[in-house]
């Protein structure tokens, strides 16, 4: 560059620095405003969506598992709501992170828009029904109400229809997200879902078969329902 | 673009014959232009997306809270609050009402978006805040339309809870752990900002712990 091209490039450069500036300050938010970790998924991306909508799912599992652990009748049972317990609420957590990491907050406060549904209706807000499968206030007071074989039945309806809304939601996050560890993480539950599903299907279809005993062993002296499945002990 | 004016005389004036090659001009032309281009549109992309976030951001908190200071306009922040339990009553500060932190009882107030309709028990609604909860409170004389405004945001949202209270300061409170926004009227916009910037926001101390499980009732 001679410098007679500079003394024309110069002043060009410099009115271009100075509208640049400008349009920077002009565009620039109030001072208490700094931007997200630099390379953090976007706001309304189907990363952080996904993260801050499950945990709020998964909290509900938790709760739901952490009553039927401890007032559930069948023994089988309620080692499957402490597994469901544990995975979820220690998934949540690792969700939790990543939102801290990427500077973003845990509030949901579009759900579900990540996966391009309608927010939840005001009725369905209220009910704290905010992703799919969750259960209404009532529906929730009514499991934590229940003892025994009536919790051990409940537990089983409401969880496999909270267990349908998870693999959905994890199914989105799946096809949605951009960051491996999301998908990962995602794929894992849906697997972990889909079985469980199956297993609490035939642990339903059992308890309703046997007119209202759940037929796994280990489950102590019951008296075998009459006519039933034959002799005491069970398999 | 700019033409860097000469006298006549001046060996670099235009007319000038001899030593200047016509290229030198248009040399000077290539490496302005693209230059000045691409500074103009760092500059406009760095607006569109500050404007982007502008146009969101009216209902919008910060994007980073920081924890120790008053984040949004008009906010008080508390230190050196006790994180100890206790059980029985607790003589917490005549201000602020409610409180903001402190110690608190070993079981905390249910804050699973939950709306009291009486007022709730400060030793339990302290150990929420610890959670991570943005507790809002009404005054008697609060407007109703506010109370609906602010009910709406606080409904089915986990680690949000909201109660009456039979004295406080403001129409309306809206308080995290070391937090505390007073506010006039319930659709006041900084309420929406307080809510997302605390609502299981950094300023918990014990993050990750429950809004369900405790006390259920007022």
């Amino acid at each position: 560059m001679t410098a007679r091209s500079l003394r024309t490039a110069g002043p060009c450069l410099v009115l271009a620095a100075l509208l640049g500036a400008l349009l920077l300050t002009a565009g620039a938010p109030a001072a208490e405003r700094a931007p997200a970790r630099a390379g953090a998924p976007a706001d309304d991306s189907a990363d952080v969506g996904f993260a801050r909508d499950m945990s709020v799912h998964h909290q509900q599992a938790v709760e739901m598992s952490f009553h039927l652990y401890r007032h559930g009748a069948s023994e089988r049972l309620r080692t499957l709501a402490y597994d469901i317990a544990q995975t979820q609420a220690t998934q949540r957590g690792m969700m939790l992170g990543w939102l801290d990491l990427w500077g973003r907050s845990a509030s949901p406060k579009h759900p579900m828009a990540w996966m391009d549904m309608p927010p939840p209706s005001d009725a369905d807000r209220r009910e704290g029904r905010l992703m799919p499968g969750m259960l209404s206030r009532g529906e929730l007071a009514q499991l934590l109400d229940a003892e025994g074989e009536k919790a051990d039945v409940l537990f089983l309806e409401r969880m496999i229809s909270h267990h349908r809304g998870g693999v959905h939601m994890a199914e989105g996050a799946v096809e949605r997200a951009e960051e491996p560890v999301v998908r990962r993480l995602a794929q894992g539950m849906l697997d972990a879902q889909k079985a469980e599903i199956d297993e609490m299907t035939h642990l339903l279809r059992t308890v309703d078969g046997s007119g209202g005993a759940p037929s796994d062993a280990g489950h102590g002296a019951h008296a075998p329902a009459p006519g039933g499945s034959g002799g005491s002990g069970g398999h | 673009m700019f033409r860097v004016r000469r006298r006549a005389g001046d060996p670099q004036h235009p007319q000038h014959t001899g030593v200047r090659a016509p290229g030198a001009r248009r040399r000077a032309a290539w490496l302005a232009v693209p230059a000045a281009v691409v500074v103009l549109a760092a500059g406009a992309v760095a607006s569109a997306t500050s404007a982007a976030d502008r146009v969101r951001g009216a209902d919008a908190a910060p994007e980073r809270i920081d924890p120790d200071a008053a984040n949004i306009r008009g906010e008080k922040v508390y230190r050196g609050l006790g994180r100890e339990h206790r059980s029985g009553r607790i003589a917490y500060p005549a201000r602020p009402v409610p409180p903001v932190g402190g110690p608190h009882n070993p079981v905390w107030q249910n804050a699973d978006g939950a709306v009291y309709d009486r007022p709730l028990r400060n030793e339990h609604a302290v150990h929420s805040l610890e959670h991570g909860t943005v507790w809002v409170t009404y005054a008697p004389d609060a407007p109703a339309s506010g109370v609906r405004a602010l009910r709406k945001q606080v409904e089915g949202v986990p680690y949000r809870m909201m109660s009456p209270v039979p004295k406080q300061g403001a129409p309306f409170e809206l308080t995290a752990w070391g937090h505390q926004l007073s506010l006039r009227s319930g659709t006041d916009k900084r309420a929406a900002q307080f809510l997302e910037a605390y609502t299981q926001g950094p300023q918990t101390p014990e993050a990750g712990a429950p809004a369900t499980g405790g006390r259920k009732t007022p």
